[in-house]
């Protein structure tokens, strides 16, 4: 215990700042791209939509090493698109704070995606076709009625995607190395120290990483217990005032 | 300013085969829950599509399945009030009313239909908190507010308990013969559909049967009467 404490005192945050500037790359990436994705399929034809949820939904069953080994095939400079990449743009992607949040951002992205899809299927079609009669382009539909009926899943699937995409570890390891204070992230530090048998520190890292994902998981929860009220007043079960209808 | 409707439509077993034309004044469907009603809607709105056949709008062709016209129900201006009224649970009272009023619309304009649909006070709230006759006449002013070129009705009152109902035909009766477009009413309630219909259609199965005169129909047969007098009783007690 002593040794923690005074761990504390001296422990380089690095590790803490990266894994939460990741997280929240990764998260926005996976945000915009799980709810365009999320709305394709959700429109598609019964085939199109078997096959392309099944590819959307890879990351999520894989193994992060499997991931993180593609990831690294598809951009280490050696390669056609790696090379490519910095060529034209001089963007390095492996062993690089980007790989962390490919890596991440990659990994996570089914949790995203996979809530919004479940979220949008489950708005009331007829609030669709109302919107449609009311002229409204869909477009329009989209961000106006279809997101905010379908609000709470799409906040819960992004708190997941954000808890994931911090802790990654095994596709980060693959395509972004641990360079500390450059791409070691609290995982990637823990495996590290308890590799030293520095107990220690793995103790504080392994403290600072329960404590974020319980406050995310107490989020997640008061998030979806305000999601039951809202559906409960949707569908009309809390009666209005008096519950009797005004007079003529 | 007419609606004619000519349509055919496959689903498994069943088969809609509907045929007929609005005149002036509302035009009623009646038949028991199952028998197509809302199907037939549903196709004139354009959230459907028929098999075949042929739907006009004061000449407009709104669908037809020889020249390969199908519009989109945003280009069909048709307003339609859906049995539970889908009204956006995410918005208030008066943001449902203005979403059917374009990309810029008028808040008076929306003030003004809240004012005539006595829903002034309860502007601010959302659909979940507002009773029965409320969303009713919410989904009824965002309908007027879209100023459609056509009215369909899918059971407006089968929400609503029978003392407030009586009521609600009333003010709608009222309403439509202001707004006078080519209207269609869906209904399996004779007594509902003697009080607000010019003309009556009765289907079967999935298929219309022949249109007529809403005193004709009334007089028609016995039990008709006796409902009719039933609501009558009702609406005096």
């Amino acid at each position: 215990m002593g040794e923690l404490i005074e761990y504390m005192g001296r422990a380089d945050l690095s590790p803490l700042y990266i894994s939460l500037r990741t997280g929240a790359a990764a998260t926005v990436i996976a945000f915009f791209l799980g709810l365009f994705c999320a709305r394709k399929v959700v429109k598609a034809g019964p085939w199109t939509r078997a096959v392309a949820d099944g590819f959307l939904t890879l990351p999520l069953v894989l193994p992060p090493t499997v991931a993180g080994f593609l990831l690294l095939l598809l951009f280490s400079p050696r390669r056609p698109l790696g090379s490519l990449l910095y060529r034209t743009f001089h963007i390095r992607a492996v062993q690089t704070p980007l790989a962390c949040v490919l890596a991440a951002a990659v990994v996570s992205f089914p949790l995203m995606y996979r809530n919004a899809r479940a979220a949008m299927e489950q708005v009331d079609e007829d609030l669709v076709s109302a919107a449609r009669t009311l002229g409204m382009s869909e477009t329009r539909i989209f961000w106006r009625v279809i997101i905010p009926v379908a609000q709470p899943g799409i906040l819960s699937g992004t708190v997941l995607t954000f808890a994931r995409a911090l802790g990654e570890y095994g596709a980060t390891a693959m395509l972004a190395g641990n360079i500390p204070g450059r791409t070691s992230t609290i995982s990637q530090k823990i495996a590290m120290v308890v590799e030293d048998g520095d107990y220690a520190s793995a103790g504080f890292w392994t403290l600072v990483i329960v404590i974020i994902a319980f406050v995310i998981v107490v989020a997640l929860n008061l998030l979806s217990g305000d999601r039951s009220a809202r559906t409960e007043r949707m569908r009309g079960r809390e009666p209005a005032e008096g519950g009797i209808e005004d007079g003529a | 300013m007419a609606l004619e409707v000519r349509i055919r439509k496959r689903r498994g077993n069943f088969v809609l085969d509907m045929e007929f034309s609005t005149g002036d004044g509302i035009f009623a469907l009646l038949g028991p829950s199952g028998c197509g009603k809302t199907m037939t809607l549903r196709c004139i709105a354009g959230i459907e599509k028929p098999d075949e056949g042929r739907i006009l709008l004061d000449g407009k062709t709104l669908f037809d399945s020889e020249k390969k016209i199908c519009l989109t129900p945003q280009k069909r201006r048709v307003g339609y009030m859906f049995q539970d009224y889908a009204l956006f649970p995410n918005m208030t009272v008066r943001e449902n009313v203005m979403a059917g009023m374009g990309k810029n619309p008028d808040r008076r304009e929306a003030d003004r239909l809240l004012e005539r649909f006595r829903i002034t006070d309860i502007a601010n709230l959302r659909p979940g908190r507002i009773s029965g006759g409320q969303k009713q006449r919410t989904a009824l002013a965002r309908l007027i507010g879209q100023r459609p070129d056509a009215i369909l009705l899918d059971e407006p009152f089968s929400a609503l308990d029978s003392g407030l109902r009586w009521q609600l035909v009333g003010e709608m009766k009222e309403t439509l013969a202001e707004f006078r477009v080519p209207t269609v009413f869906v209904s399996h309630s004779r007594g509902e559909v003697c009080e607000l219909a010019a003309t009556v259609c009765e289907m079967d199965r999935g298929k219309s049967g022949e249109s007529v005169p809403a005193g004709d129909f009334l007089k028609r047969t016995e039990p008709l009467l006796r409902e009719h007098s039933d609501y009558r009783r009702q609406m005096w007690n």
